[in-house]
């Protein structure tokens, strides 16, 4: 079959690969232009570069999800993001868990306290809220990279009806002319998702409906 | 021998078939007009990704070898697929060897083009489309009707008496509520299903990437809980690098939905890998020729292949407006199906499909890799003419009458003549200025409109009277 | 009388084709052309051995048919400096088609090219070659246009007959919704698919109707057969007019 494919194109009057690629967009001020497309798609941006921010952006996460717990695969998310906590089960962290949840109450003064439970991939169905962090968000589309990752996967970004994600500023480009120089596909793991907003359809009618298999709600925290 | 010219009455008399393609399509044309004026240099992006094409195209053996390279360094395997029952049986194999009984699905064109659903059905295999529209026409037991929205010529009521009637959904004419069902629905069979089967948009060469662009999330979850995920693609989908992307999403996004960006493109690098906590244990590229390598040889028509199924020629043809997808017969419809569909099966199978269109032209001036449609319909016809006279036993009617045209046409004397002679005739014939001419071609015009007999004199004959004149 | 806004200074000489349809069915079209060209101090030279472009058989796929008549005109034109056609699909089969009826490094393919660069559409003439800013003529009614599709996106040319339109006196000229949508004609896919192009060209006739104009206006009178008949047929009190039928509403 190749040497068919071969034989096909052998005489083609090729041109050569072009070299350089066309123009995008610059943003005078990118976090502006995010958030603009963000929320034109139905997603909900926060914006958590001053630390302190943090809780309160959370608590309003949570309050508009509808939920109570957070759930995440990576260590290291909040620290990295500059959320201020204490693990009250530290012990709990230990490898082999699958998903840590975060239970988050409103009254509680900060430091925030984590609690975390054992969760069976089986179970990712019940969960309500997510959280991942974005390799690269472009300001371009308003949109985020998710990385799957040794320690990571696919699902917990998708499955439940909501799903936060930290972006932190320095991570954020300008277009995706800069998005493609830079994504670093296959290399960290085997899927990366370019995400824009919730999950969608106009497949009845042309009508938008927001949420099919997808999240329902996208929020994206920026961090600094 | 498919024969659009006997679906079209059928289409064009269906009331509800009119009202959702002219609701649909004025929606969706509308969208893409404002995407695409909202880039300055759309032009420059066309220009651009037609000639990564056509490099692309040129040296479509290598790019699919350095990609097959890829894929199986990241424990992907490809299966190279010369016909769609290669294809098909290949997926038939696989699920038998690892006895599953159920496969999800993502939109897939390719799938559609080998029709796996089918075959897949007769070896007791379930599949289940995930995409909202795709599942809304497998659910109807039809084909979809457009290339990106399937279920397009379906209006919301009717695809609410569908859920109602094999879903037992609650009677409601809400799209949220129709939505919210298959959401439902389709969790059990995403958290069940052995195998999820995608198509492909674009696949990376240098890095081994498979790129798929959607909305709705299904192509996630068929990609992230089923152990085994078979990605279909036709070879011409292939591209170099992975800077070329920025481009071609720009270009298929605006062009097909008129969304600045879709919510969702997935890249693919084979199956899971070690400490990942999920994603398939295996991965399949399917590359499919089906007739591909035949379009790559015309040096012309190998343009055709640049094609990345965006949907706009549907959309913007008074055609496809008119009869919509079905009338087609074909698993491309539009312009782009008007053109791919007799090269890869053949045109004997399809004669109709390149003269279904009026050549107007709108569908080059929206296509984003700048596929020069009505020039390759034009070759099409040609082609299609050389095949029927070369096999007719008779010199065919119209192929007759063509060459009578041409020798009238090649003489001024004959010409005149016959246009006197038809000024005598017509007065058999006319009726206050108009003709009634109950044989072909004319009574084919005059069933839909009136046709104005020859004037007293032609052009040339008051010319040069008047040139006469002091 | 409005005074004509363009005065030729070195005498122009061109070769009228007035296509096969316009001298067998529309003269007057042919006749209007005429009558603008020589009241803006243009030579008309029409040479009685001209016949058809070839495009009937070229569009429906007979090459062999089509390049014979091709040949017919490139004798007809062979020595013609400046070919203007009066028309928009005859002009780009000339302009566009023609040449690729014959094989590459023919001297047949050479002529073709060199007669197609010479050839150009009645309005794109005027604007611009002459320069015309109005011919001076004068309309009281409310028109409207239709863009051909193959004079629009074959030959790029939607300003040109717009502007003079616009520069008839007392027009009331009126954008239709979607001019550049196809009327639906298409050649002999009018007869092939003769339901499906009346279905698209009622479309047409209904956004005319909408803009209230008395006469829709082209460059092709093929279009313009195919929508006055539509027209006629459903009794719409509306007219179709050529450009140049318009553009030639001057006295004398």
């Amino acid at each position: 079959m190749l040497e068919k494919v071969r034989r096909a194109c052998d005489q083609a009057e090729g041109v050569e690969l072009p070299g350089q690629s066309p123009q995008f967009p610059q943003y005078t001020d990118p976090v502006a232009k995010f958030r603009q497309e963000l929320e034109r798609t139905g997603g909900v941006f926060f914006d958590a570069r001053q630390p302190k921010e943090l809780p309160a952006v959370l608590t309003s996460v949570m309050k508009q999800s509808d939920s109570t717990e957070i759930y995440w695969e990576d260590e290291q998310l909040f620290q990295r993001h500059g959320l201020p906590f204490t693990l009250r089960n530290p012990e709990a962290f230990a490898k082999g868990f699958l998903v840590y949840s975060f239970h988050f109450r409103q009254e509680m003064k900060l430091p925030i306290l984590l609690n975390s439970k054992r969760y069976e991939r089986s179970e990712l169905a019940r969960v309500s809220l997510s959280a991942s962090s974005a390799g690269l968000g472009v300001a371009e589309t308003g949109s985020v990279v998710h990385e799957v990752r040794s320690g990571a996967g696919r699902l917990l970004s998708v499955l439940p009806p909501a799903h936060v994600v930290f972006l932190s500023e320095k991570d954020l480009l300008m277009n995706h002319a800069e998005l493609f120089r830079s994504l670093p596909l296959g290399q960290y793991g085997s899927a990366l998702t370019l995400v824009t907003g919730p999950s969608r359809t106009a497949d009845i009618e042309k009508t938008l409906v927001i949420g099919v298999h997808g999240p329902k709600q996208l929020f994206v925290i920026l961090t600094s | 021998m498919i024969r659009i010219s006997a679906n079209t009455q059928a289409a064009l008399a269906d009331q509800k078939l009119q009202r959702n393609l002219r609701q649909t399509l004025s929606k969706t044309l509308h969208s893409r007009n404002e995407a695409v004026s909202d880039v300055p240099n759309w032009e420059e992006l066309r220009q651009y990704a037609r000639d990564v094409k056509t490099h692309t195209l040129s040296r479509l053996a290598d790019y699919l070898l350095e990609l097959e390279g890829k894929v199986s360094e990241q424990g992907g395997r490809v299966i190279w697929a010369e016909t769609g029952q290669e294809a098909v049986q290949f997926v038939l194999d696989l699920a038998h060897e690892k006895r599953v009984a159920k496969i999800v699905k993502g939109k897939s064109m390719l799938s559609e083009e080998i029709h796996l659903n089918e075959s897949l059905e007769r070896a007791q295999i379930e599949a289940v489309e995930t995409d909202l529209g795709e599942y809304i026409v497998q659910l109807a037991t039809e084909a979809p009707s457009h290339i990106i929205a399937p279920a397009l010529h379906k209006s919301r009521g009717e695809i609410a008496d569908l859920f109602v009637a094999k879903l037992g959904m609650a009677p409601s004419q809400d799209a949220v509520e129709i939505t919210k069902t298959a959401r439902k629905l389709m969790r059990e069979h995403f958290l069940t299903a052995r195998i999820g089967i995608t198509g492909v948009n674009f696949a990376v060469a240098e890095t081994g990437t498979i790129v798929i662009v959607e909305n709705e999330a299904n192509v996630r979850l068929s990609v992230s809980v089923p152990e085994i995920h078979i990605a279909l693609m036709g070879i011409e989908k292939v591209i170099p690098r992975t800077s070329d992307l920025a481009v071609f999403l720009k270009l298929l996004v605006r062009s097909a939905t008129g969304q600045t960006m879709s919510s969702y493109v997935n890249f693919l690098n084979g199956p899971r890998r070690n400490g990942e906590l999920d994603g398939p244990r295996e991965f399949y590229l399917v590359l499919l020729d089906n007739g591909r390598s035949k379009i790559l040889a015309d040096d012309f028509l190998r343009q055709t292949l640049a094609c990345i199924r965006c949907g706009a020629c549907l959309n913007v043809c008074p055609v496809y407006q008119r009869i919509g997808g079905h009338a087609y017969g074909s698993t491309y419809q539009g312009p782009i199906g008007a053109i791919l569909t007799p090269q890869l099966r053949s045109l004997e199978e399809a004669p109709e499909h390149a003269y279904a269109s009026s050549l107007c032209g709108a569908c080059y001036e929206v296509c984003p890799v700048k596929i020069e449609i009505p020039h390759i319909l034009l070759r099409l016809r040609e082609k299609v003419q050389g095949e029927k006279n070369q096999k007719a036993a008779h010199l065919p009617f119209e192929k007759l009458a063509m060459q009578v045209w041409a020798w009238v046409m090649c003489s001024p004397s004959r010409y005149a003549r016959l246009g006197r002679w038809l000024r005598i005739l017509q007065k058999n014939f006319e009726e206050n200025g108009k003709l009634k001419l109950p044989f072909p071609p004319f009574n084919r015009w005059i069933k839909h409109r009136d046709l104005p007999a020859l004037p007293a004199r032609s052009f040339k004959e008051l010319y040069s009277s008047s040139e006469k004149q002091p | 009388m409005s005074a004509v806004s363009c005065q030729l200074s070195v005498a122009m000489k061109v070769s009228l084709f007035v296509t096969c349809l316009v001298d067998q069915l529309f003269p007057q079209v042919g006749l209007s052309t005429v009558k603008i060209l020589k009241k803006l101090g243009v030579e008309v030279e029409f040479d009685v051995r001209q016949t058809c472009c070839g495009q009937p058989a070229f569009n429906t796929g007979y090459v062999e048919e089509a390049a014979r008549v091709a040949r017919h005109f490139l004798e007809v034109y062979n020595d013609s400096a400046q070919i203007v056609v009066p028309s928009g699909s005859c002009c780009a089969m000339i302009k566009v088609f023609l040449p690729q009826l014959f094989p590459e490094g023919s001297t047949e393919r050479r002529r073709a090219k060199e007669i197609a660069e010479r050839t150009l559409e009645l309005s794109d003439f005027l604007i611009s070659v002459l320069g015309v800013k109005s011919t001076g003529a004068r309309f009281r009614e409310p028109v409207t246009y239709h863009d051909s599709c193959h004079l629009l996106r074959e030959l790029g040319i939607s300003s040109q007959p717009r502007r003079l339109i616009r520069a008839v006196e007392d027009i009331d000229f009126r954008e239709m919704e979607n001019p550049e949508r196809c009327c639906g004609f298409g050649g002999t896919f009018s007869v092939k698919f003769a339901d499906v192009s009346a279905a698209i060209g009622e479309d047409k006739v209904q956004c005319v109707r909408n803009t209230g104009a008395r006469y829709v206006i082209a460059n092709d009178v093929s279009c313009l057969m195919h929508i006055e008949g539509l027209l006629r047929r459903n009794q719409v009190p509306v007219r179709t007019m050529h450009l140049a039928e318009l553009l030639a509403k001057f006295d004398d």
